[in-house]
């Protein structure tokens, strides 16, 4: 199963790998969502109907439908 | 080099953009639509140099390739669709946000148009682990960029001085075409690639951020995160959105009662004076019943509608209303809204015109209708002196219902039922909409921040602006036409009506001014049309008086009120007269008073339902374009109304 950002777990860090098609997805894309940024999904409301992630820098709130456009891949971290 | 003559400042929402307008603007700042448009924007004038320079503030947008019809007109304002375009551009950047604002930008640049850039936000950007080299970043966009804080920074010169080096900006990767693309994008809805040209331009933006930043690894502790824990909580945060509800709408009738009660003993200061000075006679009475009358039916609502949109005011810009939409957005959804519908619902309660025009940022064009549609049965602050009136008529000040105080707990209902209707009705909406929904929630949730309370008083008061310009004319004209209807009529009838005034007041002199007034009343047109209108309305409990007020408030509710001081004769619209007199009055049929409980909740139910506000109804069709819907909102509203009215008389004078 593809990992999307719906998926995640709260306060789990990912990258965005890319936007699936989508009536919304030029505007996620507008707004900051794009390939290679990292995400990480904070809280939510309403059951999980609206969820709000940190997007790079900024807080940005989504229904669970559109955050289920964004695809995410987990985050290689350096070994140090 | 001078400064040029216009200056358009560009950027994204919540990026600083009028927070610096305002530092560069003070007070020669003005709101005005953009020409041609009913965009909204604010215009004030800058001096550099001894030279005066135009400075516009569009609202802010994220993209070239907008959503909504008013980021739309912008967009058309900025590229000059129909008119000059602007000299200049003032480019504001938020730091902490570089890679989404620099997307405007390299759309913005293709524009061609002459620009410097203000790097706003940057001590976010610094707590986000970003830092930005301004000269770097300058000699990438070809213009000049500049550091500035337009909250903290006293000195506001470097930006002036900024104001006189524009140069023509670079663009960020290949041109577009961007002109052609956007029109062909507006007139189908939908552009093929512009998602990929969209990613296109991030990876043009990625070099450039490359080149001019650099990062640092900074911890996810903020202050803004700390309070969203409590306000976006799982239950807690709807705990508290009804909490600050609730301390809004006791904040808003306790603190508009004094200055209403100014507004009111200087109006009758006024109608005292001319009544002194000018000689009694028809247009004295013109004068102060008619004109002075409606002017005082409109003014006196300014302190409340103020009031609630100042106190949103400072919710919006502190940044909690984005979190209520937020929280609200999956019931607000299911009832075929949207989380940003709350805002404008919110603002019925003051005034549906101001807030049908703030349906605009609703993106879906079925969740702004549905917002519309269910914003005018929120109990706005024209139908509060309607319910007071009709309760202090009806139940003593001192009665209590159980724990409850009658007259307060009557007033809620009406509230709530507003609410309760206004929920069904939005289900019954969505009910009858067939295609998928194009509905989306998108939000940038910002950074917790201090109201600014200049912008929030100067929002608050445009919003009472579009009140007394829309509702004002109509009510003014209305209580004039009323004067004419209540004082000429048929000279047959008038001339019998002063005769039999002249015989029957010999028989109860006491009463001879009141006798003779209500003879008169009821000879005039105005009579005639509430005697012909009384068989529609009798099912509810109501008498011809009533229906004269009906037939005037269907221009504005609380013409209600002006219109039973009117008909009652009471010279000051004073409620305790009103109150007296009308307490008086007995029915004909039943021996019990006429304007009894059953009465005055039949007609709270009816007020709490019916459209009837003109003003509202000619926003509306600005708005959505079409007659259509205002017209049968009117009808469904005036059902719904009609019904719950009936039922309401009836059962209540079953149960008392």
């Amino acid at each position: 199963m593809e990992a999307t950002a719906d998926l995640l777990k709260e306060g789990e860090k990912a990258k965005i790998a890319g936007l699936k098609e989508g009536q919304f997805s030029l505007k996620l894309a507008e707004m900051g969502c794009v390939p290679g940024t990292e995400i990480i999904r904070l809280y939510e409301s309403g059951g999980g109907s609206t969820i709000a992630y940190r997007i790079d820098t900024y807080l940005l709130g989504l229904r669970k439908e559109e955050a289920s456009l964004i695809q995410v891949e987990p985050i290689e971290e350096a070994i140090a | 080099m001078s400064a040029p003559k216009r200056i358009a400042f560009v950027g994204n929402p919540n990026c600083g953009k009028s927070t610096l307008f305002n530092r560069l603007t003070g007070l020669t700042q003005k709101t005005s639509n953009l020409p041609g448009t009913t965009v909204e924007a604010s215009i004030g004038q800058v001096t550099i140099n001894g030279e005066k320079t135009e400075l516009i503030d569009l609202p802010g947008i994220y993209s070239l390739y907008t959503q909504s019809d008013d980021e739309r007109l912008v967009v058309e304002h900025l590229v000059g669709i129909g008119e000059e375009k602007p000299e200049a551009l003032l480019l504001v950047i938020d730091a902490s946000n570089l890679r989404r604002n620099l997307l405007l930008y390299s759309q913005v640049a293709e524009l061609g148009i002459p620009a410097v850039c203000v790097l706003t936000l940057s001590d976010s950007a610094k707590r986000r682990g970003v830092k930005i080299d301004a000269d770097a970043l300058s000699a990438e966009l070809g213009i000049p960029c500049l550091f500035f804080n337009p909250r903290r920074e006293k000195n506001i010169e470097p930006v002036k001085q900024l104001l006189t080096s524009f140069a023509q900006p670079k663009l960020i990767g290949q041109a577009t075409q961007l002109l052609e693309r956007l029109k062909s994008y507006w007139e189908q809805g939908k552009l093929p690639g512009l998602s990929e040209e969209t990613l296109r331009r991030y990876i043009d933006i990625e070099k450039v951020i490359q080149r001019t930043t650099t990062k640092f690894p900074v911890g996810l502790k903020s202050i803004t995160l700390k309070l969203d824990h409590f306000f976006t909580h799982k239950w807690m945060g709807y705990v508290l959105f009804a909490m600050i509800m609730m301390v809004l709408f006791q904040g808003v009738f306790s603190l508009a009662a004094k200055p209403m009660e100014w507004i009111e003993s200087g109006f009758q200061f006024l109608t005292q004076t001319i009544d002194n000075v000018l000689p009694a006679g028809m247009i004295t009475n013109f004068i102060t019943q008619g004109l002075i009358g409606g002017l005082e039916g409109v003014v006196v609502f300014v302190p409340q509608i103020f009031i609630l949109f100042f106190l949103i005011g400072i919710l919006e810009d502190s940044g909690y209303m984005v979190r209520a939409s937020f929280i609200t957005d999956r019931i607000m959804r299911k009832l075929g809204l949207n989380g940003r519908s709350i805002i404008p619902m919110i603002g019925g309660f003051a005034c549906a015109i101001p807030s049908i025009m703030a349906t605009r940022s609703i993106k879906s064009r079925k969740e702004r209708l549905a917002t519309m549609l269910v914003v005018p049965l929120m109990s706005c602050s024209a139908r509060l002196p309607v319910y007071v009136l009709l309760v202090s008529v009806a139940i003593p000040f001192a009665e209590f219902w159980g724990p409850f105080h009658a007259q307060t707990f009557v007033i809620t209902a009406a509230y709530m039922a507003g609410i309760v209707v206004a929920i069904l009705l939005a289900f019954v909406f969505k009910l009858f909409q067939k295609s998928a929904s194009t509905s989306e929630f998108i939000l940038e949730l910002p950074a917790y921040q201090r109201p600014r309370l200049q912008t929030v008083i100067h929002q608050a008061w445009l919003k009472c602006l579009s009140f007394l310009s829309e509702a004002g004319k109509v009510i003014v004209v209305i209580s004039m036409i009323l004067w004419f209807l209540s004082n000429f009529g048929p000279t047959e009838a008038m001339k019998k009506a002063e005769t039999e005034g002249v015989i029957l007041s010999q028989l109860d002199p006491s009463h001879e001014g009141e006798i003779k007034s209500n003879l008169r009343l009821e000879a005039s047109y105005a009579g005639h049309l509430g005697k012909a209108f009384e068989p529609v309305i009798e099912p509810l409990g109501y008498d011809w008086k009533t229906g004269i007020a009906l037939i005037t408030s269907f221009a504005a509710r609380e013409v209600f009120v002006g219109t039973m001081a009117t008909l009652f004769q009471s010279n000051e619209e004073d409620e305790s007269g009103i109150r007296q007199k009308m307490q008086a009055q007995i029915n004909p049929k039943t021996g019990k008073s006429l304007y009894g409980l059953p009465y005055a909740l039949s007609l709270i139910v009816f007020y709490a339902f019916a459209l009837q506000c003109m003003s509202t109804m000619a926003v509306m069709k600005r708005e959505i374009g079409t007659w259509h819907w205002p017209i049968a909102l009117f009808f469904i509203y005036g059902i719904i109304a009609y019904v719950g009215a009936y039922a309401t008389f009836h059962l209540a004078n079953h149960l008392l």
